[in-house]
Formats: C-alpha cells, structure tokens, sequence
C-alpha cells in the first residue's frame, strides 16, 4: 500500500492539503494518488463489490469540497478514511453484486506462530477460517478490525476515522475482535449480531 | 490449529495473525485523473463556487446576516424578509397567509415513485439517505423546466411513518428527504412571521436553517410551479453543490442527528 509518511524529496501531506485547500487540483490528484490503494480498499471492507470503485471517486470529491472544513494540522489519511467510508456505507443497500474478502490464490498463509510442523500445515485452513469469519463481520466492526490489523491505523488515527473519541478506539475494537472469534466459531452465521 | 484454537488467541496474536494474511485485494483503479476534471468540471458550472482557504462562505455570512435581520423583523413584527439557503430561498411575510394550499406535502401530486438506482442516475451519483431510517418507501424525481428554475432535477425520498419517525401531520409519511442540485432557485417557501419560527444554525459545519410550523412551499412538478403546505419541521442544509431539505415529525437535536449523519 501507498505509504503516507514524507520520504526524501516528497511533497508532506500537510503541503498538498494546504495547496488544495486554496484550490490547486493538481495538488489533490497528488494525494489522491498517494490514498487510491488505501480508499479503495477501506471501500471494499465495507462494501465488497462493484460498488467499491464508484464509492472511492464520488468520496474523494466530496472531500475536496469539504477540505475547508478540514482541521489545519490535523492527519489527512483518518480524515480522508472516514470519508470514503461513509460513502462506502451508504451504498451497501444499493450493492448490485456482493463480493468479499479473500485470499490470494498461491501460498497464502495466515503467520500466527505455529509451535509444531502440524500447526503450520493448518496455516492456510486458518487463514481461510479468519477471512471467512472476517467476511461474516458487520461492515463496521470489520473497518474497526481492519483499520487497526490490515491498514495499520494508529489509534489516534483510528479515533479521526471512526470520529470518536480516543478513548472509545480500544472499546470498539475489543468489542470487534470479541465478535470475530464469536464468528470464527459459528460459521454457518451469516453475520454476528451487535 | 482448530476454530476453537483460533478464537482462543488473545487480541494481539489474533491480530498478528489478520496482519499476515495475504489477502487478494482488487486492483485500484487510477481514479485522479477523473477525480480531478470532475472538480474542475464542477468549478466551471455557474454558480457553483468552490470553497477557499480563508474566505469566509458568502452562504454563511448571508446565513448571519439573516439571522441577524430576522432578530430585527421579529422585533419590528412586519418586516419582509428573503432568505436565499443553496436553491431554496424562504421569504419571511408580515403575516399568516389568509389560506394555505390544499395539499400537504408531500401527498398526492409528485407522480409515480421510482426506484433508487432511477434516481441516483438522475443525480449522476449516490444519494445517501440516514442508515438509520432503513430504506425509503419511495423516491420521485422531478425535472425543472419552467423559467427561473434551472435546469437541475430535484429528488425526493420518503420514509412511512414508523414509531421511529410518527407521521407528519395530515401525511402517512414520517420523513421525507429532498435532494436538489445546483444553486439556482429552485423551490420557495413562505413563512408566516407570527405561525413560524426560524433559525439559522450549522449541520456538520455547513449553514442550515430549521423551520417549524405551517408555511407555504412552491416548487416545480412536471413543470408547473405546484404550492403545498407543509405541516412538519423542516431542516434545509447547503452542502457542496447540492442543497437537503429534510422534514419530519421530529425534533430539531434528532433532525440534525439524522441528516448529520449523510453528510461527508
């Protein structure tokens, strides 16, 4: 995925949002390129399927019109985050095809440390348990789970994309995993309850 | 290692272990260059402004101004007052109107409904509702073609009365959400100075105004300027290019939760 952090040369976040901010485009196709890998797939935890793509480009324009609104100083990859998955989640209803989390197709395997040769022959089998039970998560604990363990959001970070409070992150995501075992266990559900 | 082994790691290792999936993500599509010419599409499309750094919203300082005038017109009991929110202007009379149209709003008079996706592609994009309200019981579209009310179609979706929204005086319907685009005048409103109240206020950052009691509402259906009565609450949000009426039964704190919630 697209790393967000300034390296050598590049042009900061904060740079491109504040030229942005005062109405360079070119400035917010730079960060929309640097986000697309992530927008796309923070739109596709919450609404796997075709709708995933048309999510992502409507999300990013309604940011540019609401960068006035963005807090000088503040990240931009949350912000943005919470933008595209609202977006996103507005179109679960309208979803025409579903689709869901999956594995690649070669040597896919879930790195939980095995203490035995056994073990690890069941890597991929629990690879496949946990997409399934990811797959069988409501949209909003699977972007809790997903912003912290597949995105690698901090929790500062996590309370900007979720807009809530910081203290409420490590709450919700504990009541995620919570359901996520529950669903690990019961795979015949097609979703766990909240 | 079992179903029952996984689901007995504890948070972290469970973690570590979703951190190592391999997952086979779609490809992302390279959307900057289409993302960037719909910005400067939009910027080129009259009336239209796009926001700056710095500068003070022309809506919003309209907003305070107005809210401001009407302290004044409530005080001297007889000012007339225009007050201009996205493409719905409300003018403020000295008095009760001597009778309101026969029709509530939104009732009988906007056609046959439609189907979401109809009126999405009427839009040309999504046109989020509150998640919380389920899916409406109805959608209509309609398309200005009368002089002064540009060209832009206006949609509306509406929500049966339910215990979560209980039913707008004289309508079976608890909510109803209107979405109009663009910024020419579309729809007017007349609010009596001694029935109404009105009040400036902020959804999410963007100017609003919150109406309650009876007022005349005129809009164009199927090309004719058609005047309704409302008898419900009326929040009007500006929000990009796009200005929301929302109206329901419900107070004001709930009614902006509600269309708080659909807002970038």
């Amino acid at each position: 995925m697209t790393d967000h952090r300034p390296v050598g040369d590049r042009i900061s976040d904060e740079t491109l949002v504040a030229r942005a901010r005062g109405g360079d485009a070119d400035a917010y196709g730079e960060l929309v390129t640097r986000y697309r890998d992530l927008a796309f797939r923070v739109a596709w935890v919450v609404a796997p399927g075709g709708e995933a793509e048309d999510a992502v480009q409507e999300a990013l324009v309604k940011a540019w019109f609401a960068l006035p609104r963005f807090r000088e100083g503040a990240p931009f990859r949350p912000w943005l985050c919470r933008i595209v998955a609202n977006e996103a989640r507005n179109r679960i209803r309208s979803a025409r095809r579903r689709d869901a989390l999956a594995l690649r197709d070669a040597a896919a395997t879930a790195h939980v440390d095995a203490p035995s040769p056994d073990d690890a022959a069941l890597a991929r089998e629990d690879a496949e348990l946990l997409v399934a039970a990811m797959n069988r998560l409501k949209p909003d604990d699977r972007l809790v789970v997903a912003y912290r363990w597949l995105f690698e959001l901090s929790e500062a970070e996590m309370a900007d994309a979720l807009d809530v409070a910081p203290g409420t992150v490590k709450s919700r995501l504990s009541r995620a995993m919570t359901r996520l075992r529950e669903a690990i266990a019961e795979p015949d559900r097609t979703e766990v309850a909240t | 290692m079992s179903a029952e082994q996984l689901r007995r790691l504890d948070d972290e290792t469970l973690g570590t272990a979703l951190a190592g999936l391999d997952l086979r993500w779609p490809t992302s599509p390279e959307v900057a260059p289409d993302v960037v010419a719909t910005i400067r599409a939009a910027e080129r499309r009259p009336g239209f402004g796009v926001p700056r750094l710095g500068q003070p919203s022309r809506r919003r300082t309209v907003l305070l101004i107005a809210a401001a005038l009407l302290a004044l017109a409530a005080a001297a009991g007889a000012a007339k007052l225009v007050f201009d929110l996205g493409a719905v202007s409300v003018e403020r009379i000295p008095g009760r109107p001597t009778a309101l149209p026969d029709t509530v709003f939104p009732g009988e008079g906007l056609g046959a409904p439609i189907s979401r996706e109809r009126a999405e592609a009427a839009l040309g994009g999504s046109f989020p509702t509150p998640a919380e309200l389920g899916e409406p019981d109805a959608f209509w579209l309609q398309e200005p073609a009368i002089e002064g009310a540009g060209t832009d179609p206006w949609v509306v979706a509406a929500w049966r009365a339910s215990p979560e929204v209980p039913a707008i005086d004289g309508t079976e319907w608890g909510a109803v959400l209107i979405r109009f685009l663009g910024r020419a005048d579309i729809a007017s409103k007349h609010v009596a100075a001694g029935g109404t109240s009105m009040e400036g206020l902020e959804v999410e950052g963007r100017p609003a105004l919150w109406l309650t009691g009876p007022h005349e509402l005129t809009i164009p259906v199927d090309g004719v300027a058609s005047s309704f009565e409302v008898r419900g609450n009326v929040l009007l949000v500006q929000e990009g290019g796009s200005t929301l009426r929302f109206e329901s039964a419900l107070p004001r704190e709930r009614a902006v939760e509600l269309l708080g919630s659909i807002l970038p």
